[in-house]
């Protein structure tokens, strides 16, 4: 019965979400950083000869402008041609790995923080278990199972090691959310618990999904590096982190080919600030006490 | 609004600034450290980990590192020592030996005067304990061998022990797993009888402190440094009139590549272990410190170490048991650009799976024809013809196919090492290239030898095939290492490709009677020939390369390093062999004393 | 029965399952792994040209390891040595023991990363509430939050090596690697703690870097979100001090999230930090657990890996335990009956 005006009022505040969105210039031009990064990409990417990705197609060691665009690594391949497969791979881990995570944390956060009880006793267990025992654990020995590892395993992966964390804090937030005078007072007033969730408690944790979401793909792309770096990375497909491999490999940083480390370096912190725009614009809107003073 | 996203760029770009001029201004080169004094008296070498247990010095553990700490080289010492690079089997411990006619026996005669560190006199009895102690604990390393090859030691007198071998084999002296003479690595030790006789359990005991023979005692042990400091009171001193330079000698862990390219770069450290640098950051580090050389002074600097690379074909299951599609794979594989861009030039090509060194020179003259008629040099062409008389043909995407199945051989490599890394990288694009659609698995740790020894694999490289003598090598592919495909092999060169051809055993079992018989060089070559005609027909592995061994030293505070103008000595820190670079030795051919590395300067 | 005293209860009954659970968990996955173990042992003889007929041997160690032995009765036969205290013995550095391997990393382990995370909490937390609260009013300060963004998103790894390349090289202030000087006898004496200290100064920034963005962009958006909650506004409304409000209400309640992330890091201190091992050769716990992970050591991961969750779930009870004194609101579940 109370379904209805609720729809609607979750249309009309989208709406009005997005109208609000595409004003506001930190999201815009954060979105169309990040979009533009990726669409050159992915373009130009499809347009490469898939031979100029081997290893040998280019002369070793060119710095930048010599013949191409971002210079040439050790093994002969050009950091440009790679940048074109490793962005939109390394943006493919961050969003499966973020999304799995942030839901799947989400998820078991309310509901081991609403409900309590013996459900809470449960998840809490599970929380910490995957707490405690360190992911590395398992990501080595899943890398093993598996015998290596694509990009699309390594996103799950990690997403699959991201929840716990999350979890626990919504659960945190939860339970100190459901003490609050509004919540109580819809109990009172006979709604379920579903529906506290729904209407109540999710648009408080809304602002805090995005930021998490926002973390969460930071946090999944720099693990992806940091896996790829210790040699547990998708060996086959080139990622940002899998580019920082093999520059270090070749001992990039020492031998001064500054463009072959900086230039997967550079292109992280590009990816991450306009996410980070995209994360601060979105918290003006649905928090407008911000864009006054923040 | 515009202020603050302006802050953040420019904030960004200052950042980003100051990364790159890090990364530019670090190209200039530093000066030279202050050289105190303890410094110009201490030997540094980097190795490649941290040590896992600094608490255990028994050589004869298992989970001991006898590569990275260097006790093999200065606590212990070895009867014979041998220097490949002049062929010399140089007399230690002991003055002599002779075998008796059949080969079933070797008598050693010790030298007089060599005594323990904590001064009792090194005797036959140490090494008939030792012998003893590997038979009666079988876990114990080496002890596995050493109990096949020797059925007993027996003490003659002090000074005399005369090994009992359980069948002929004119080449005992010379494998280290059994006997104590060292070429490469560490082998067989002597240990003190008066100190492990009382021993429970030698497969746990920690020997600490390291009692042994050698110049020097080790003073200190952590997780990143064995330091050991040279004794007064040396045996060699007395007998052979010398004393090391070095006063204390460091073997450490500094960190990644980039740390001790750094410090050696810095005049931190002396000379880093095998593997650690690449040959590019060997050519950056040269840049900054014209004091630091390797082998030679032009490309490809690097001395080959007696391991050439090939990588292996499973020939236990389809599609590798087909010779043709060995051969096809072969002609894909073009070696010289997995020099150029896997080993930055630092090596060279291979066509067989012997080092060059020229010893070895008439062997390979001897079949110069049959490997220019073999299928282990690039040509696209060949691997057509090979393809297509295996009864392959091109699909449409230009992969090669048979019956609707694409030839898609699985590549495995160990991905714990960058050089492994880097060659599969290569060899993955030229095999793509040439149509074989290639999958890729580089695995690490303790699933890798599993899978190679199982023979999960259809091609594994690269592989290592020591210790690079002409027997020792011929026999890795011996039929009497072979077994079913699922069960473990004995190693990973030792016909984990499961090979088998009488043809070729009988030549390898030849080889071993001529030895024996002190045939002259001419029909060991014969044999040689034989054997190497059915090998490069049936191609079991496919050579790639030789063994860059890229060993720098820095001539800031040490000079007489070994090199190719001055090959004294092998120009290698990580073998029990490393004791000679410091000492010098007493050459078997001049009788004169060949002088260690010298304080620079003097 | 006093309900907070009835809550830890219950804390304790849950930290003990998360730690049997856990530990089972530990004690089966890496045995499910497809892979031998004992190979640890003769890779590192093969290493050196050993055994030849390793396969004889490998029977043999696994005696001595008791791994011939069915699952569940090594299962049982773990918990029963664990009670007893004793951690068995490394594979891949047999004889070594796991409790001495461990025993020796920890303190190094312990002291860099206690004090930088420490650090780097305080000062990330305060510095982000000032700046979070003061949003626009901040002034340059808020450059803060980019270089913040910039520090935490830049590749651990190559940060670290920057530090090394400027700060040990091209001026070389301090110490390439190591946590002190080769040759240096450890002891309480000025000049080793100096060495330490001068040592621990690159890893311990390369980690204060990365962690203080983190803690200062966490707690910043924590205070900006807070900013917009009634009862800030109400006290905004009462006139009470900002200074007051910030601190009091808005910091406190921060706190709250910040202190779990906190207590988390704490937690997973013990497990060390594995790449700053690998760069600064600083020695620590991180690098044994992964190179026991990665040769299969069963012993080896037990051992290290218990240590991990025992401080974990410790410093989760620990927050569970401080919950209810922190903030005040949330009701001790088990005894109101939600």
């Amino acid at each position: 019965m109370a379904v209805a005006p609720v729809q609607d009022a979750i249309v009309e505040s989208r709406k009005g979400v997005l109208w609000e969105l595409q004003r506001n210039r930190k999201f815009t031009i954060g979105g169309a950083i990040f979009l533009a990064m990726l669409l050159i990409a992915l373009i130009s990417g499809m347009m490469i000869d898939p031979d100029l990705r081997k290893s040998g197609s280019f002369p070793q060691r060119l710095p930048p402008g010599e013949g191409t665009l971002f210079g040439t690594t050790s093994l002969g391949q050009s950091v440009a041609i790679q940048l074109t497969e490793a962005i939109p791979n390394s943006v493919q881990v961050g969003l499966i790995a973020a999304a799995v995570g942030t839901i799947l944390g989400a998820l078991i956060g309310f509901v081991s923080g609403y409900f309590g009880g013996k459900v809470d006793n449960v998840l809490r267990i599970l929380i910490d278990v995957f707490l405690s025992v360190p992911s590395l654990l398992f990501l080595i020995l899943i890398a093993a199972l598996l015998r290596g590892v694509g990009v699309t395993a390594m996103a799950l992966i990690i997403g699959a090691f991201a929840w716990p964390s999350p979890a626990r804090q919504v659960r945190a937030q939860v339970l100190s959310l459901k003490e609050r005078g509004f919540v109580q007072v819809a109990r009172l007033s006979g709604m379920n618990g579903m529906e506290i969730i729904l209407i109540e408690l999710m648009p408080h944790m809304f602002q805090w999904l995005g930021a998490n979401f926002v973390n969460a793909f930071i946090a999944a792309v720099l693990a992806e590096s940091g896996l790829s770096i210790l040699g547990l990375g998708p060996s086959r497909e080139m990622t940002l982190g899998m580019m920082i491999y093999w520059a270090l490999n070749y001992s990039a940083i020492f031998q001064n080919l500054w463009w072959w480390w900086l230039a997967p370096v550079i292109t992280l912190m590009a990816l991450f600030l306009s996410l980070y725009l995209v994360h601060i614009g979105f918290d003006e809107v649905s928090n407008p006490r911000l864009r006054t003073e923040g | 609004m515009s202020r603050s996203r302006s802050t953040l760029v420019i904030s960004l770009l200052l950042l980003v600034a100051m990364l790159i001029t890090s990364a530019c201004t670090a190209a200039v080169p530093a000066g030279p450290s202050a050289a105190d004094m303890e410094r110009a008296q201490t030997l540094n070498i980097a190795v490649s980990r941290p040590f896992a247990d600094p608490t255990l010095f028994n050589i004869y553990a298992p989970g001991f590192d006898r590569s990275r700490t260097g006790l093999g080289a200065m606590v212990h010492e070895y009867l014979f020592y041998l220097n490949m690079e002049t062929g010399e089997f140089v007399p230690w411990l002991a003055e002599s030996y002779e075998y008796n006619d059949d080969y079933t026996e070797i008598t050693v005669n010790l030298r007089d005067g060599v005594m323990w560190s904590d001064g009792e006199a090194f005797t036959a009895d140490d090494i008939v304990f030792t012998y003893e102690m590997l038979r009666n604990n079988p876990a114990l390393t080496w002890a596995n061998e050493s109990n096949k090859a020797v059925a007993n030691v027996e003490k003659i007198d002090d000074l005399t022990a005369k090994f009992i071998l359980t069948e002929p084999n004119p080449r005992q002296h010379l494998v280290r797993e059994t006997f104590p003479a060292v070429g490469v690595w560490s082998g067989i030790t002597i240990v003190p009888e008066h100190i492990w006789r009382d021993v429970e359990d030698p497969v746990t005991f920690k020997f600490d402190p390291p009692i042994g023979t050698g110049p020097y005692l080790l003073e200190s042990a952590t997780e990143s440094a064995f330091s050991y400091t040279r004794r007064d009171d040396w045996w060699g001193t007395e007998v052979f009139g010398v004393t090391p330079a070095p006063a204390k000698v460091n073997f450490m862990h500094v960190g990644p590549e980039t740390s001790v390219a750094l410090s050696l770069s810095a005049n931190e450290i002396d000379s880093p272990a095998i593997g650690i640098l690449s040959p590019g950051a060997f050519m950056s580090v040269k840049e900054r410190n014209p004091n630091i050389k390797a082998w030679t002074e032009e490309a490809p600097y690097a001395w080959y170490d007696p391991c050439p690379r090939a990588l292996l074909f499973q020939m236990g299951k389809p599609p590798m048991d087909d010779p043709l599609v060995r051969k096809g794979i072969s002609s894909l594989i073009d070696r010289d650009q997995i020099v150029a861009l896997a080993y930055e030039g630092a090596t060279v090509v291979s066509d067989n799976v012997w080092p060059e060194y020229s010893g070895l020179q008439p062997y390979k003259d001897a079949i110069a024809d049959v490997i220019a008629a073999s299928a282990v040099t690039y040509n696209p062409e060949a691997a057509e013809q090979y393809f297509t008389e295996a009864g392959y043909a091109k699909d449409a995407d230009g992969f090669w196919a048979k019956d609707g199945e694409r030839l898609a051989p699985l590549l495995m490599t160990n991905g714990d090492t960058p050089e492994a890394m880097k060659v599969t990288a290569v060899i993955v694009d030229q095999l793509e290239t040439g149509g074989v659609a290639v999958e890729f698995q580089p695995l690490g740790g303790a699933v890798v030898d599993a899978a190679i020894l199982a023979g999960e694999y259809d091609l594994y490289g690269p592989q290592a095939f020591c210790p690079g003598t002409i027997y020792e090598n011929m026999e890795l592919f011996h039929g009497k290492f072979f077994v079913p495909l699922g069960e473990p092999a004995p190693w990973y060169e030792r016909n984990s490709f499961r090979y088998a051809n009488p043809e070729y055993d009988a030549a390898v079992d030849a080889m071993l009677v001529a030895l024996g018989e002190n045939a002259d060089e001419a029909t060991l070559i014969d044999i040689y020939r034989q054997a190497m005609e059915v090998w490069y027909n049936d191609l079991p592995v496919t050579p790639l390369n030789q063994a860059p061994a890229l060993v720098p030293f820095n001539y800031t505070y040490w000079d007489g390093w070994p090199s190719a103008e001055n090959p004294w000595m092998m120009p290698v820190n990580w073998w029990a062999t490393m004791n000679l670079l410091l000492t010098g030795y007493e050459s078997v051919e001049t009788g004169e004393w060949v002088p260690g590395i010298r304080a620079a300067g003097q | 029965m006093n309900p907070y005293i009835r809550y830890i209860g219950e804390r304790l009954i849950l930290l003990l399952a998360t730690i049997f659970i856990s530990m089972t968990v530990v004690f089966f996955v890496p045995r499910m792994v497809p892979g031998e173990p004992m190979n640890a042992i003769f890779a590192n003889m093969a290493a050196v040209g050993g055994s030849m007929n390793a396969q004889e041997m490998i029977v043999e160690y696994r005696v001595r390891f008791g791994l011939d032995r069915p699952v569940w009765v090594q299962y049982l036969s773990f918990w029963r040595e664990l009670a007893q205290g004793n951690l068995g013995i490394s594979i891949s550095n047999f004889p070594s023991e796991v409790s001495g391997m461990l025993l020796s990393a920890l303190p190094w382990t312990l002291g860099l990363l206690t004090v930088t995370t420490l650090i780097s909490w305080i000062a990330g937390s305060v510095i982000g509430a000032v700046i979070g609260w003061r949003g626009r009013k901040a002034g340059v300060a808020r450059l803060m939050v980019p270089v913040a963004l910039v520090l935490y998103t830049t590749p651990y790894y190559i940060l670290a090596l920057i530090l090394v390349f400027v700060f040990a090289f091209h001026w070389p202030i301090f110490p390439l690697s190591g946590a002190y000087s080769v040759g240096m006898r450890p002891g309480l004496n000025t000049a080793f703690i100096v060495d330490v200290v001068r040592h621990a100064v690159l890893p311990a920034l390369s980690i204060l870097l990365v962690s203080l963005g983190w803690w200062f962009l966490s707690m910043r958006s924590l205070i900006i979100s807070l900013k917009g909650e009634d009862y800030i506004l109400n006290a905004e409304a009462m006139g009470i001090k900002e200074r007051r409000i910030l601190w009091g209400y808005a910091f406190r309640n921060a706190l709250l999230p910040q202190t779990t992330g906190l207590a988390i890091s704490l937690g997973h201190i013990v497990g060390g930090a594995l790449i700053t091992e690998v760069i600064f050769a600083y020695p620590g716990i991180g690098y044994r657990i992964y190179n026991a992970i990665k040769s299969l050591d069963y012993p080896l991961i037990q051992g290290g890996v218990l240590l991990i969750i025992i401080s974990v779930a410790l410093a989760n009870f620990l927050i569970d335990a401080a919950y209810p004194l922190i903030d005040p609101r949330i009701r001790f579940e088990g005894s109101g009956g939600s």
